[in-house]
């Protein structure tokens, strides 16, 4: 009985001091934050966007989206991806085996075709199935990368970062 | 031990459960809710006193922008302008909000319309109390604050205030040592030479934000540019380099000197220099950049040389580059496409006659070969 009953305090007790803990990480969370916000739009201040979209020696960004069954909002997502003042960048969509009309809907909006694109496999992933680029000029920033389903966002990102033209990139999801 | 004993029993007993709902109940949980309840009304308020001032802040923007327009596009003399700028003042009580807005409206205006004389907006700001305003933030212990000045003098031409920012360029704040020596670079002459001894490393977005301030100036390429070249500090050098590509000035960096800068420690310098090459389409630097690369060790390196020999070279490189193709057989296959695509477009026939032993490595050649005959893909 007695151990019972200690049993029961100690678990109380566990969980009180968790509680608290728990709060207090969210509460310095929240404060550093804060602070971080306040430290980039300090710096934002100070680095002009038209500086930047006007620059010839920006750095060039790939942006890279896996997409897994999101037939009902790739095209607006795609398209949303494209419209980057950024100067220097690349959209790359990986379809990760989606079950879904997510890469018929991409060839058709972006009138894609398949490209023999060199595939270096510098990060182990399920195997590819294709690379596609655009014919119409306007999406020449655009390469969609259709692969086997790797049951995680992580491969298919990771076939999109062995697909990309920049050494810079930035995840997304679509 | 034993008062060890007693103190650790001492601390279980009051850190127990009905300790700590207590704590939670009559501490914790009233103090968050004090902290919501105040951050819900002071947005509340800030929102009020925000809708109160909207109308007050309308009218006095659109006032300010008529004002403005008159004072910049009308010929008044100084004093004329002081009393026009004195009554505008005693008419409109203006508020912090007010100031900042007439503020960035004439930074504004100076810096999108190329007709304005730089001494009127100078004495605008002046006559309208800023430059108080901006020596005020100067002083500020923040470093944003101090920075927001150096913003101000930058965009007015405030050169002299130059020596009120050179104290900060070696300050130990990265972020105001970089405000400062943009806003010198700004505030400075045709030669730029705050540079010249600048020790510190330039971030590559201040570097972005040099190149403008010198491209905005329409000047000439800085004559000290050859000294820059020289200089032990490479993100000097890299700018330097940088702008003898935009001014389209060959003839200040010599194959002596491209040999030399090639040869550096850092790999951001030397990529600068093959870029430039390329850039400057330097035919005479081909040997050298051929002679450069067993050397390179670093792999962007190694591919920037070839897209800069794809537009440098000649037919005659041809041989150098299917040596490396069929001699380094553990050839990093990034290099290796951009050897094949090289090869492939200066003579599109060789690869006809062209094998490996093993018969994988001939497939994924043929693989690169269609990678660099694919027009969407170059």
């Amino acid at each position: 009985m007695i151990t019972l009953e200690s049993i029961v305090k100690g678990s109380e007790f566990f969980f009180g001091c968790y509680s608290i803990f728990y709060i207090v990480v969210y509460i310095i969370l929240a404060i550093s934050s804060f602070n971080e916000i306040k430290k980039y739009y300090i710096n934002k201040f100070f680095l002009h966007k038209d500086v930047i979209i006007k620059s010839n020696n920006a750095l060039g960004v790939s942006i890279v989206a896996p997409a897994f069954n999101e037939g009902l909002t790739i095209i607006s997502n795609v398209k949303s991806l494209l419209s980057q003042e950024y100067p220097k960048f690349e959209v790359v969509i990986v379809n990760d085996g989606s079950t879904d009309d997510t890469l018929e809907k991409l060839i058709s909006e972006f009138e894609l075709i398949k490209v023999d694109f060199f595939y270096i496999e510098k990060i182990k992933t399920e195997p590819v199935r294709g690379h596609y680029r655009s014919t119409n000029p306007i999406y020449n920033k655009l390469l969609v990368v259709d692969k086997e389903n790797g049951k995680s966002k992580a491969d298919a990102s990771n076939a999109g970062i062995n697909s990309t033209k920049y050494s810079l990139f930035h995840l997304y999801r679509c | 031990m034993i008062s060890l004993n007693f103190k650790t029993s001492y601390f279980l007993f009051s850190i127990n459960t009905e300790n700590i709902y207590y704590f939670l109940l009559y501490f914790f949980i009233p103090l968050i809710v004090l902290f919501v309840v105040l951050i819900i009304f002071s947005l509340l308020y800030s929102r009020y006193a925000g809708d109160k001032n909207d109308d007050f802040q309308e009218n006095i923007e659109n006032e300010t922008n008529t004002f403005l327009t008159e004072l910049i596009f009308s010929d008044y003399s100084a004093p004329e302008m002081k009393s026009k700028i004195t009554e505008f003042k005693s008419k409109h009580k203006l508020n912090s909000n007010s100031r900042k807005y007439i503020l960035n409206k004439i930074i504004h205006i100076k810096e999108n319309l190329n007709e304005t004389n730089e001494h009127t907006m100078l004495l605008i700001y002046k006559y309208f109390g800023f430059d108080e305003i901006s020596n005020k933030l100067v002083r500020n212990r923040n470093w944003y604050s101090k920075s927001e000045a150096f913003h101000h003098y930058q965009n007015i031409g405030y050169k002299i205030k130059k020596g009120h920012v050179k104290q900060f360029l070696d300050s130990k704040n990265k972020a105001l040592r970089s405000n400062a020596i943009i806003a010198l670079i700004s505030l400075s002459d045709e030669k730029f030479d705050v540079l010249d001894n600048y020790k510190y490393n330039i971030s590559k977005s201040d570097e972005v934000k040099i190149l403008d301030i010198i491209y905005r100036k329409k000047s000439n390429i800085p004559k000290n540019v050859n000294n820059w070249l020289n200089s032990k500090n490479d993100s000097i050098v890299i700018i330097a380099i940088k702008l003898i590509v935009r001014f389209r000035h060959k003839q200040d960096i010599s194959l002596e000197q491209i040999s030399y800068l090639l040869n550096s420690e850092n790999p951001a310098v030397r990529k600068e220099v093959i870029l430039a090459i390329r850039e400057l389409v330097m035919f005479e630097a081909n040997d050298i950049l051929i002679q450069h690369f067993s050397k390179e060790t670093n792999i962007r390196n190694k591919i920037s040389i070839i897209k800069t020999l794809n537009v440098i070279g000649t037919s005659e490189n041809i041989g150098f580059m299917s040596v490396l193709l069929k001699e380094d057989e553990n050839l990093e296959l990034d290099l290796k496409l951009e050897i094949v695509n090289f090869i492939n477009k200066t003579d599109a026939s060789f690869f006809k006659n062209f094998n490996f032993n093993n018969k994988e490595k001939n497939t994924e050649l043929q693989k690169m070969i269609a990678h660099s005959n694919c027009p969407y893909l170059n």
